[in-house]
């Protein structure tokens, strides 16, 4: 994945990108991949792209997951016939999809999000808020404390005044 | 060019912060987590996020969030006119504290007199969502004028579908319907959930072809049960009927007065938490148990009554037969 070539070429299609982690790792992806990121695709019209994109608040394990999931779901944006890969079946990225977010630790898929949310690639922002989401569905304030590890910050007043106001949300 | 790409490349450097420390949900900025906050499907949820910290209690107060919670779980809502002004009244809760008045069900009440000196609701606003699995069937807002001396002395009855029977995209089964009843007094902006949500009983009625979904809800220290009711009609499968009445221990009607001060009542008291429903199904049983016994018992009074003036009747004609034959 991690290609060292300096120079970005024509391969096979479109105009090679290369995408530079926090930590060094570079990444060479299709335009067509890259451009799923708003960020990148303004930097593509820009014409900015030339020495690579570095991307300092990423680390290569997330631009990994990153580009992976780019390059799955480069089908949908791409123009038809300008991928390499065939474009995958809806249900094959559904799994993907779902696989990709499934296993995550909350640090990893946190920067995830954050890493989504900079790069601005929209769906991948939606699918990995809505696992947070799902995970803070039908829980309680302790468990919500527990699962993200928040920490209590109010006074034991202020606790008992917003339980009592939400008491009905989770007391039985 | 070369500034735009200059200013890109500043963009990037100056956003370099907990990449390489573990990364804590606090890390992730406010915008991102309303987008999460948004995707959350129930306000219970939303609810105790906020009691979780003081950051997620102001995140979890975001207005638009609960409007389009109480828009996605009452489409009739939408349908309310100046609900965005009624709402702003109670207390500037808006839609926050009418999710909080409106999903729960209603805890049981000490008494049926509301604490604040009989002020009754004036208008009455009933926002009515029926769905069949998870297709909405039917979302409506009926407005009913509670002031009158009619309203208050006549049964109490609302009807949002009266005898006009529409079709469901499938046959309906009247065991997975679900109803939504909200009662709102629009003066105030407080708002009472006035259905059980899933039916409490699903009755055969082969007389008139038509099952009968009932969603009762058991006010007042049980006293008085709003029937929420969907009559279904059994050879085309539709929806014919949906109405609210309410019924006594006796199985009798209300005055819309009794059933406002209840609603009243039950408005301003507390709400059931997450057992609600097993607590409000065994409250209607109970309800429904209390009937049953009360209408036994009468009958057995009834019988007695029967048995003792057949019994004078008859003592009373064979006097007479004797009084005749001994003449």
């Amino acid at each position: 994945m991690a290609a060292a070539a300096a120079e970005a070429t024509t391969d096979g299609g479109g105009k090679m990108i290369i995408l530079i982690s926090a930590d060094g790792k570079r990444f060479e992806v299709t335009e067509a991949v890259a451009s799923q990121s708003q960020l990148i695709s303004n930097m593509i019209e820009d014409d900015c792209t030339e020495n690579g994109v570095r991307l300092p608040n990423v680390d290569g394990d997330i631009l990994t997951m990153v580009v992976d999931y780019c390059n799955m779901h480069a089908g949908d944006a791409a123009a038809a016939g300008d991928t390499m890969k065939a474009s995958s079946t809806e249900e094959e990225l559904k799994k993907f999809d779902a696989e990709l977010v499934q296993a995550l630790e909350n640090p990893v898929l946190f920067k995830l999000i954050l890493a989504a949310n900079f790069l601005n690639i929209k769906s991948l922002l939606d699918m990995t808020c809505q696992r947070v989401a799902d995970m803070m569905s039908g829980k309680t304030p302790e468990q919500m404390r527990e699962t993200f590890s928040i920490e209590n910050d109010f006074t034991p007043e202020e606790e008992a005044a917003i339980r009592q106001e939400n008491a009905w949300a989770f007391d039985d | 060019m070369a500034s735009v790409c200059s200013a890109a490349a500043v963009s990037l450097d100056g956003a370099v912060a907990g990449a390489t420390t573990t990364t804590a949900i606090e890390d992730i900025p406010g915008d991102v987590l309303s987008l999460v906050l948004r995707r959350l499907d129930d306000g219970a949820s939303l609810a105790a996020l906020g009691c979780a910290c003081s950051a997620f209690r102001e995140l979890a107060a975001d207005a638009e969030t609960w409007r389009g919670l109480c828009l996605a779980t009452w489409p009739s809502l939408r349908d309310v006119d100046g609900l965005d002004e009624c709402g702003g009244v109670t207390g500037g809760g808006g839609y926050r504290a009418l999710f909080a008045d409106a999903f729960p069900l209603p805890a049981e009440a000490r008494g049926l007199v509301p604490s604040s000196a009989s002020l009754l609701p004036a208008r009455l606003v009933s926002a009515v969502d029926l769905h069949h699995g998870e297709v909405c069937l039917m979302s409506r807002v009926v407005e009913t004028d509670a002031s009158s001396e009619w309203f208050l002395g006549s049964p109490f009855r609302v009807d949002a579908l009266v005898q006009e029977g529409f079709s469901a995209p499938a046959p309906i089964t009247p065991a997975e319907l679900t109803l939504s009843w909200i009662l709102i007094d629009p003066a105030t902006g407080r708002a009472v959930n006035a259905s059980s949500r899933r039916p409490v009983s699903v009755d055969r009625e082969w007389l008139a072809g038509e099952t009968v979904a009932r969603f009762t809800v058991v006010l007042g220290g049980g006293v008085v049960a709003l029937d929420a009711a969907v009559t279904c009609d059994d050879r085309h499968g539709h929806v014919r009927e949906v109405s609210l009445r309410a019924e006594d221990g006796d199985g009798g009607g209300v005055s819309g007065r009794g059933v406002l001060a209840a609603v009243a009542a039950a408005m301003e008291g507390a709400r059931h938490g997450r057992g609600a429903e097993a607590a409000a199904w065994r409250r209607y049983e109970a309800f429904a148990r209390g009937r049953a016994a009360r209408k036994v018992k009468k009958a057995r009074r009834d019988g007695a009554v029967d048995f003792f003036c057949s019994g004078v009747a008859a003592a009373a004609f064979v006097g007479v037969l004797s009084t005749l034959t001994l003449r």
